[in-house]
């Protein structure tokens, strides 16, 4: 009886404790939400811990696969073509490893072109792992404040926008992929010029939000980041409309928009550190405008 | 305290898993949510206080590696944890069968939970759905396999009268 009492006792602590730590969580699901350092500074923890671990994951399994691509189904070839094989298994090795290299290389010198086109200076940095849950769309990359990069900045490929860091630790970084829900990029559509935000749709897809029912947009029209935000600069490339609801009693259009990166395969993500050559010079400060403007006309 | 620490790095190593088999191409629709087996197992292994903020910590380390809102898991976390200290007693997790429905149940309940939690910041969709469904299946698959290899490694040395424990009946 005394075992059975103590054994209830137990049960309503746990119940009691449970239910005071739910709303601990309540408290500060909503407090984080208002203050993104707080999630941060664990993140930062957590991200020192396990991207060195996710690093040599990736090192080990990309080396386990290349071994067994090319060594397992090799085993069966008779021994009469022994020395041939040795030697094609040689060449295949070497010819992996080169076209490792090449199609590596082909990806940086795309994000090389690119920066080079559009004067973006940045870190080129690793995706090693995503995120473990599989409700956040969002990637770890293995570059951190010790290269420079900073929560807020932006991050692109070539094809186009990926998201943007929301947390940083020395040596990796978090990357918010702008297919999440909780995200959110000022764009303008190219052809007809209208304004929205794309936000993650829950999918693969994302939506332009906040377009009213006057504008017509087309199935198609291509889909670029407007500046406005301050995150993203301006005329990258987001994704394409697939298709455009006008229908029902809402005051804006539901748009859908596919990103032009598919996120399942990146490898390496350009963070921008600095914002382009043209955006520096829209912020010249007003007074170095007049003054310049005072020399010009020699007006003192 | 030691306890602790050792659920906190299973935790961490779980944590890493889930990453990897999603950066590996495994759709999150069937991504096995290990750090709620560890849950599973706390609540008919741990039951007591200390378990419940080791269940909380698991979640709060969750929310962390997802870099976004502090608070989400580590409520579903702690809440499943409740629930199964508190019905540790009157479910027979004996049997593997019955250990895999818990942990479907289970992560239903901890997906649910989490929604829940984040609303105001991210709506559900079919996809949604989906995926609570597909992670609770996969979920249940691979639990009494885990069950029973975390009651070996890990012996309980507290009070049997707490409920049934898991070690010595999938252990046999």
């Amino acid at each position: 009886m005394v075992g059975m009492s103590e054994g209830i006792s137990a049960r309503a602590r746990v119940a009691i404790t449970s239910f005071s730590l739910l709303c601990v969580s309540l408290f500060l699901t909503a407090y984080s939400s208002k203050h993104p350092s707080l999630v941060s500074f664990g993140a930062v923890v957590v991200s020192e811990v396990v991207t060195p671990f996710q690093t040599c994951t990736n090192f080990l399994s990309s080396s386990a696969r290349s071994f067994l691509e090319r060594y397992v189904l090799l085993t069966r070839v008779s021994r009469e073509n022994e020395e041939l094989r040795v030697q094609l298994r040689n060449v295949e090795g070497e010819l992996g490893v080169i076209s490792e290299f090449r199609t590596e290389n082909e990806r940086l010198r795309s994000l090389l072109n690119f920066v080079s086109d559009t004067d973006l200076r940045g870190v080129v940095g690793r995706v090693v792992g995503s995120d473990p849950s599989g409700w956040v769309k969002g990637v770890t990359i293995d570059k951190g404040s010790s290269s420079g990069i900073s929560v807020g900045m932006a991050a692109v490929v070539a094809r186009g926008v990926v998201g943007q860091v929301v947390a940083t630790s020395v040596n990796a970084s978090r990357i918010l992929l702008i297919a999440d829900q909780t995200s959110g990029v000022d764009a303008i559509v190219q052809g007809s010029r209208v304004r929205g935000v794309v936000e993650g749709s829950g999918s693969q897809l994302c939506e332009l939000r906040y377009v009213t029912r006057d504008y017509h947009v087309k199935r198609g029209e291509v889909v670029l980041t407007s500046g406005m935000d301050g995150v993203y600069p301006k005329g990258l490339l987001i994704g394409t409309v697939s298709a455009v609801e006008a229908g029902g009693a809402t005051l804006f259009q539901t748009i859908e928009v596919t990103p032009a990166v598919d996120f399942a395969r990146l490898e390496e993500v350009l963070i921008v550190t600095t914002k382009p050559a043209s955006a520096e010079q829209s912020g010249e400060p007003l007074s170095s405008v007049v003054k310049r403007l005072r020399q010009k006309e020699g007006y003192r | 305290m030691t306890r602790a620490l050792l659920f906190c790095l299973l935790g961490l190593i779980a944590i890493m898993i889930q990453g990897l088999l999603l950066r590996f191409g495994l759709p999150d629709v069937v991504l096995p949510q290990l750090v709620l087996v560890l849950v599973i197992y706390l609540g008919f292994n741990e039951i007591g206080v200390l378990g419940c903020f080791i269940a909380f910590v698991l979640g709060l380390l969750l929310d962390f590696s997802s870099a976004l809102l502090l608070g989400p898991w580590a409520g579903a976390l702690v809440t499943v944890y409740g629930i199964l200290a508190v019905l540790s007693s009157r479910l027979f997790i004996e049997s593997p069968i019955v250990a895999a429905f818990i942990a479907l149940a289970a992560s239903i309940t901890g997906s649910v939970i989490y929604v829940l939690l984040g609303y105001e910041y991210r709506s559900i969709s079919w996809e949604g759905v989906c995926r609570i469904v597909g992670q609770g299946l996969c979920t249940a698959v691979l639990a009494p396999g885990i069950l029973g290899l975390l009651s070996r490694r890990l012996k309980k040395r507290s009070s049997p009268a707490l409920g049934r424990s898991l070690s010595a009946s999938l252990a046999s």
